[in-house]
């Protein structure tokens, strides 16, 4: 009777172990990359850099190397920020906005416009990039930092390559936040 | 504690034949339903994890991030990519830059039938293998550009309800107005690529008429994740989202939580039938031997060591039933393929699900048997011995 209880208990110890022999995860691992470095706090101006030009404008006459000053809302996308790089998208602080402004608004994301078409939208989206001595942007998680989405900046920088007149990438080495407590 | 003998209880199992039956039947079949559940649902979910590599990220249509399908971007933002994005994985100089298209189109195995079912046809070029490493062709060869050819997934037959005879090498498939030979079948396990029809790029963009394509898949080398995003929101001409591989098919997971929801409330309540059976059984096998436990008790065991003697009897009975479960649900249920909307997917009996199948088995065999036990035990010694 042992016997057959035993070989029960070792039957289904059995059964377990024969799901064991699982083939790992066809994925392959990467080692995260190193935790971002805090924005420095040179990169938050204590003062507005000037008069600012509408994005829609400068993406009609902007050329590369142009100093500019625009005033935008951080967004246009659920995600504005690149996570680990000081790069930001911003629209301007001119296009109404159509989502989260009513309090019982069910958007979670506001800030990302989907409200607006994509014609409305798309001339007055630029890219903001806060860059180092040598023109690369700064390794920081700027999502985690002191700006935050639907926040306002006014940023005074140089125009970067335009292949199209679609895109306007200002670099920039300080930004300055109108709502910053 | 004088505790009873072993044998006591396994002799007294075979006292009752059918009921000895219907105890391990109704342990089996409750064990083999939790298998199932818990086979389909960890089959889902690794068909899905296992679908998005922690390397490759996907650039895709901004807007378009819960489906690739219906994202839309230029045919040239490949070669944009491989040429702005530094650190790209290469091997011989080629990157592992795979522009796709995702289509979702009824596929039908004869011209003239009318029923059909949507399938994913990926249209794909020589990259979609350097950055899909789980692809492996199993029989025939990879489709030939400008000849309407295509390669099925190893369970795409299951996706389209064919046979496999029906999808095997040398047979045509139809959609798009034409005739698609197939010319090969590939294997990538774990993975939803399993379920689709992969063709080369081009001739699937002419035949559906459209001059873009769905996504860009590349694989990081010494380049990160951000460095793609910043591609991604520096050229806003481009109108581009990226996203990890891993978390896009991780966003399909939360999807179908719902679905996995349901399956596990059905099987949940199924076995509470089961445990339901399972109790009436043993009430009725344990309230006809009152005078034997009178008689026990009246020898010098303990009412613990009876209850303990039950309970070994109802668990053997238990244990043997769920594991016919578990060699059934082994031999028939493990890699069966299931048809679902996304696709199609192999049941996956692994030690999670063999776990929870004897878990719940044995489960079943312990509290069917502790309140006929403890109902039975409640009767006085002289009643118990004077009961008919």
């Amino acid at each position: 009777m042992y016997r057959f209880t035993f070989s029960l208990a070792t039957l289904m110890l059995a059964t377990v172990l024969v799901g064991c022999g699982e083939s790992p995860s066809a994925s392959t691992s990467k080692p995260a990359s190193l935790s971002a470095a805090s924005l420095p706090d040179s990169a938050i101006a204590a003062e507005s850099p000037g008069e600012a030009t509408p994005i829609a404008k400068l993406k009609s006459t902007a050329k590369a190397g142009d100093q500019v000053t625009l005033r935008a809302v951080v967004g246009g996308r659920s995600e504005p920020f690149v996570k680990d790089r000081a790069i930001m998208l911003v629209v301007d602080a001119t296009l109404p906005r159509s989502c989260g402004v009513e309090p019982d608004d069910p958007c979670k994301t506001p800030w990302d416009y989907c409200c607006s078409a994509s014609e409305e939208l798309m001339p007055n989206l630029a890219t903001v990039q806060i860059v180092d001595a040598e023109g690369a942007p700064l390794k920081v998680d700027l999502g985690s930092g002191p700006i935050k989405p639907f926040d306002t900046i006014v940023v005074s920088g140089s125009v970067g390559d335009r292949p199209d007149d679609k895109t306007l990438v200002v670099n920039t080495s300080s930004v300055y936040v109108e709502n910053a407590p | 504690m004088r505790l009873l003998p072993l044998d006591y209880a396994v002799r007294n199992l075979g006292r009752s034949p059918l009921r000895l039956a219907m105890s391990v039947v109704g342990a089996m079949l409750v064990a083999l339903l939790v298998l199932t559940a818990s086979a389909f649902v960890r089959g889902m979910e690794r068909s899905l994890i296992g679908s998005g590599s922690l390397d490759n990220v996907v650039l895709l249509g901004a807007g378009s991030e819960e489906s690739i399908e219906r994202s839309e971007i230029k045919a040239s933002v490949a070669s944009q990519a491989a040429a702005s994005i530094h650190g790209i994985r290469s091997q011989l100089g080629q990157a592992y830059v795979s522009p796709e298209v995702h289509m979702a189109l009824p596929v039908t195995g004869a011209p003239d039938t009318t029923t059909s079912n949507q399938v994913l046809i990926r249209g794909i070029s020589a990259a979609a293998y350097l950055v899909h490493p789980q692809v492996r062709i199993v029989d025939g060869r990879a489709p030939r550009q400008g000849a309407d050819e295509i390669m099925l997934g190893r369970l795409a037959h299951t996706r389209m309800g064919l046979t496999e005879d029906a999808a095997s090498v040398g047979r045509s498939l139809y959609f798009e107005d034409r005739a698609w030979k197939i010319v090969g079948r590939f294997d990538a396990p774990g993975t939803v690529m399993n379920a689709e029809i992969w063709t080369p790029l081009n001739d699937l963009m002419v035949a559906a008429r459209r001059d873009t394509i769905s996504c860009v898949v590349l694989t990081l080398g010494d380049a990160e994740f951000a460095d793609v995003d910043a591609f991604a929101k520096t050229r806003l001409d481009l109108e581009l989202t990226a996203l990890p591989e891993a978390d896009y098919y991780g966003q399909l997971v939360a999807f179908y939580t719902p679905v996995r929801m349901m399956i596990w409330l059905t099987a949940g309540l199924i076995a509470l039938c089961g445990l339901f059976g399972g109790l009436n059984t043993m009430y009725a096998a344990f309230v006809s031997r009152v005078r034997e436990i009178g008689m026990l008790q009246s020898l010098g065991y303990s009412r613990r060591a009876i209850a303990i003697s039950f309970a070994q009897e109802s668990l053997i009975a238990a244990a043997c039933g769920t594991l016919i479960a578990a060699v059934a649900g082994m031999m028939l249920l493990d890699g069966l393929a299931v048809r679902i909307s996304m696709g199609a997917f192999g049941l996956r009996m692994d030690t999670t699900t063999l776990m929870l199948g004897l878990g719940a088995g044995l489960l079943l065999g312990l509290i069917g048997a502790l309140p006929p036990t403890v109902r039975c035990l409640r009767m006085p010694i002289p009643a118990a011995l004077k009961a008919a």
